[in-house]
């Protein structure tokens, strides 16, 4: 199953990876959180995307992640959490895969069946702030696990 | 930025406490953020400005601190500011509807200003 969420009308154009993909496996631990944001910010400098971007990907990230550690997991276990971080010739890609219970952040907040229906206090801003930041938000679940891509556009005149 | 936490500076100009904060509002570093708000409310402040000038970005983990800071201010009776929003920082509150919640001032002059009028 994969739902988009668009923002943009015109046609998805095929992704080309210009920089090898950058990759992390975190814990579903908050101090695993900061690491990631670490991370993340190493990617983006050596990649050279401006600080807006730099900014926009580590607001969905923080956003992500932290909805995964509170509503993914039922149990105690420790579970891995893959990013990677790629870009092709106009945009940024940041995928996050979780093993944590179905979650669709492409239907919004109003009808996200699964963690924030469990949770409505949650109030669905950080669906509203990815949705608002990001170009393209892309759902898959696949072998029990979710697989969530974020696309954000890059001009390439402004890198 | 080293280790994600957000800094928090306060200095107290007349009745104001006035609470600098750098860096990044987000899941991580909340929980600083929260424990510093409520010391205040705990100590009986009777103004208190947030001065987010250089601060990089929030999250939404920070709006909900700031939704019971909110709370906890009308219950305390103390007024409740923020200044020096940044362009993202400012997206996202006219986003998720905080600029309406919050008295929100362009910088630290105006916000002391306002302040100092409300606890004269």
């Amino acid at each position: 199953m994969t739902t988009t969420l668009s923002a943009a009308s015109q046609p998805e154009t095929e992704v080309h990876i210009e920089h090898p993909a950058q990759r992390l496996a975190i814990g579903n631990e908050q101090a695993e959180i900061a690491r990631a944001a670490d991370w993340l910010d190493r990617c983006s400098q050596a990649i050279g995307l401006r600080p807006e971007l730099r900014t926009a990907l580590q607001i969905a990230l923080d956003e992500v992640l932290s909805n995964i550690l509170k509503y993914a997991y039922t149990d105690a276990a420790r579970h891995a959490i893959a990013l990677s971080l790629s870009t092709g010739p106009a945009l940024v890609v940041l995928e996050v895969i979780d093993d944590g219970m179905p979650f669709d952040p492409t239907l919004g907040p109003a009808d996200a069946a699964g963690r924030e229906v469990m949770l409505p206090q949650l109030g669905g801003h950080g669906l509203t702030i990815i949705a608002r930041l990001m170009d393209e938000v892309t759902y898959a679940r696949r072998d029990g696990q979710n697989h969530l891509t974020l696309r954000k556009n890059v001009d390439p005149h402004q890198t | 930025m080293t280790g994600y936490a957000v800094d928090i500076v306060e200095s107290k100009v007349g009745q104001v406490v006035v609470m600098v904060l750098a860096g990044r509002l987000d899941s991580t570093s909340v929980r600083d953020f929260s424990a510093r708000i409520n010391a205040h409310f705990d100590a009986g402040t009777n103004a208190l400005l947030m001065d987010m000038a250089h601060l990089a970005y929030i999250t939404s983990a920070s709006f909900r601190a700031l939704a019971l800071a909110h709370r906890r201010a009308k219950d305390c009776g103390t007024a409740l500011a923020l200044c020096g929003l940044n362009a993202i920082v400012n997206e996202l509150f006219d986003l998720t509807g905080f600029s309406d919640s919050f008295e929100i001032y362009p910088n630290r002059e105006a916000g002391l200003y306002a302040l100092a009028k409300a606890t004269v």
